[in-house]
């Protein structure tokens, strides 16, 4: 379903030397899977989460998914593929603090839904399966911190997206939050989602199927490809 | 329906811009109805006016005063005498001075004006003569002889008046002294009429000894009111291209401001939306939106404004209220949504071009 091709990505910082943040990185993800990417801080997860999400040109290299160079497309099909194939949930929420819960979830459905209604209805569903169904008008500074999380998963799943993509999504988050909410991207992904999550914290990654371990840019453990990773995945 | 939550959540920010806009709307209102409405007011009152000239405590309303509402104003009742002992009377082949007020009598809201009559003695209690308008004959089914109680005195109806002065066809004419004590304004008039042909006359000149002579007065003449319009036209006319500029620019400067102010909060907002694949000419309509509703709002209250602000304008400057023109309020709707529209697309377009990446991560 997504494959990196020798991607890398490099950034330039304010003395203006080129600083490498993913290096000549290869992945192979299938549908279904659910992969974590594990390294310290500024090993480069994220960025290469972004990259993966549509959202960051890499400096080389191809990011095909199903089977197309999305950095070849123009930026309203990256915008469309992000709107309908990816969900993105991050480590701080990012909700919008005006909307309620039901708002939040329900604003990427009315760009794909036909009516306002459907779109709101189907969030509220999907809040009522996560456990907020007596959450839906409350807004972020109502809601718990496990709770605005579980939120920006729903925002994230609402699309009915192939591919689930987390930034540290238990970061801000205490150990029986964090299961939790890993528990939720156990359920999604059996439920057909493919999930990829950045973490620092080798216990979340160990949720996935699959762990990769980045340093400095560069898989340390494997190239990515499934074949040769799974065996040493902590299940 | 985002931003309509926005705008609420955020509201003191567009209260202040909407408030803004509507200064600038409301001096560009005056601005441009000033001269039109002026020679619309102008050309009503010397109806009014007619050639004479009219004396009158400063502060009275013209308004007002043609419209029978007589407020606190006074002045002494010896003005008139002053003014035909001074170098002026013999220009004035008429000077009358009069008090107006309003009674109520028998419940109907009527007026009484008091007038010195020559060679009248001392009035004799309940048989102080009244003078009736037509109407108010006919109003309270009066004829000549019949007692009128005003204010605790009986007064004794000595003539109806069947071609009552324009406008006086519900007055009471009393002798000066028996209308200041039933208004309770002793040693008091509010108005002189002057009347003369004033053809080799610099007339506002004229007018100008007159309040010179009489402290505390306003002497009104047709010539006056125009002077005071071409004084104001003049005045517009030097200033217009200034004001117009620094009204474009406080007009634009504060929609640029309400879009990065929302920029500069919701950075984050424009990261996250980017992020879940809201393209960008979404997020510009969005803020594009928000700008023209505030600038409309403002441009709406701008004329409201304006309203007022026009009427003190021209009390202070004339000595008439003023009223705006409805005419000016689609051109000035329409130019604020046209300047909120360039003023925030660029801002909006620049921080869409951001590296969503980046936005999402600020802390």
């Amino acid at each position: 379903m997504l494959e990196l091709r020798n991607v890398s990505k490099e950034f330039v910082n304010n003395r203006r030397e080129t600083v490498p943040a993913i290096s000549d990185v290869s992945l192979s993800v299938s549908a279904g899977d659910f992969i974590s990417i594990v390294g310290p801080s500024g090993s480069g997860k994220s960025t290469l989460l972004f990259i993966i999400g549509a959202l960051m040109n890499p400096t080389e290299g191809d990011v095909l998914f199903r089977g197309r160079n999305i950095y070849e497309t123009s930026p309203s099909v990256r915008a469309k593929i992000r709107l309908e194939e990816v969900g993105f949930v991050f480590q701080t929420f990012n909700l919008i603090p005006y909307l309620s819960a039901l708002d939040n979830v329900a604003v990427p459905a009315m760009l794909t839904m036909n009516s306002r209604k459907d779109a709101v209805e189907r969030a509220a569903d999907l809040l009522e399966r996560f456990g907020l169904g007596a959450r839906l008008d409350h807004r972020f500074s109502e809601l718990s911190v496990g709770e605005r999380q579980r939120v920006a998963i729903c925002r994230s799943v609402i699309n009915n997206p192939a591919l689930i993509l987390a930034d540290e999504p238990t970061g801000n988050l205490d150990p029986a939050m964090t299961h939790e909410v890993m528990a939720l991207f156990q359920e999604l992904n059996k439920s057909g989602h493919t999930v990829i999550v950045v973490t620092h914290e080798e216990e979340v990654a160990a949720y996935a199927q699959r762990v990769l371990h980045l340093r400095d840019g560069v898989f340390t453990n494997g190239t990515g490809s499934c074949e040769r990773d799974c065996a040493s995945t902590v299940a | 329906m985002i931003f309509l939550k926005e705008v609420r959540h955020r509201w003191m920010i567009h209260l202040l811009v909407v408030f803004l806009m509507a200064f600038v709307i409301s001096v560009l209102v005056v601005q441009s109805s000033l001269n039109s409405s002026a020679e619309e007011k102008i050309d009503e009152l010397s109806h009014d006016l007619g050639k004479g000239m009219l004396v009158l405590p400063r502060g009275v309303d013209l308004e007002s005063y043609y419209a029978m509402r007589y407020g606190p104003e006074v002045m002494p009742d010896d003005y008139d005498d002053r003014l035909k002992a001074s170098p002026l009377g013999r220009h004035a082949g008429r000077i009358e001075a009069m008090l107006y007020g309003n009674i109520t009598v028998q419940g109907r809201g009527l007026v009484l004006a008091g007038r010195k009559v020559k060679g009248s003695g001392p009035a004799v209690p309940g048989r102080e003569p009244v003078t009736l308008g037509g109407g108010v004959a006919r109003e309270l089914g009066l004829r000549p002889g019949d007692t009128l109680v005003v204010g605790g005195r009986s007064l004794q109806v000595s003539r109806i008046m069947d071609t009552p002065p324009k406008g006086h066809d519900m007055t009471l004419f009393v002798p000066l002294r028996t209308a200041q004590e039933i208004l309770e304004k002793p040693g008091k008039i509010n108005a002189i009429t002057l009347g003369g042909c004033w053809c080799k006359l610099d007339v506002p000149a004229f007018a100008a000894s007159v309040e010179n002579t009489l402290p505390g007065t306003r002497a009104i003449t047709v010539d006056g009111l125009a002077k005071a319009q071409t004084e104001i036209n003049a005045l517009m006319e030097r200033y217009s291209l200034l004001l117009w500029i620094v009204c474009a620019a406080l007009a634009i400067g504060s929609v640029v401001f309400l879009i990065l102010y929302m920029l500069r909060k919701g950075e984050r907002e424009i990261g996250l939306l980017l992020s879940i694949g809201i393209s960008p000419w979404r997020i510009i309509l969005k803020n594009v939106t928000i700008g023209v509703i505030t600038a409309v709002a403002g441009a709406l209250v701008g004329h409201m404004l304006s309203v007022p602000l026009m009427s003190w304008f021209g009390q202070a400057v004339m000595g008439i209220a003023l009223v705006p023109s409805m005419g000016y309020l689609p051109h000035f709707v329409t130019a604020g949504a046209a300047v909120a529209l360039m003023a925030s697309s660029l801002p909006t377009w620049l921080a869409t071009r951001l590296d969503p990446t980046k936005l999402l991560r600020e802390e």
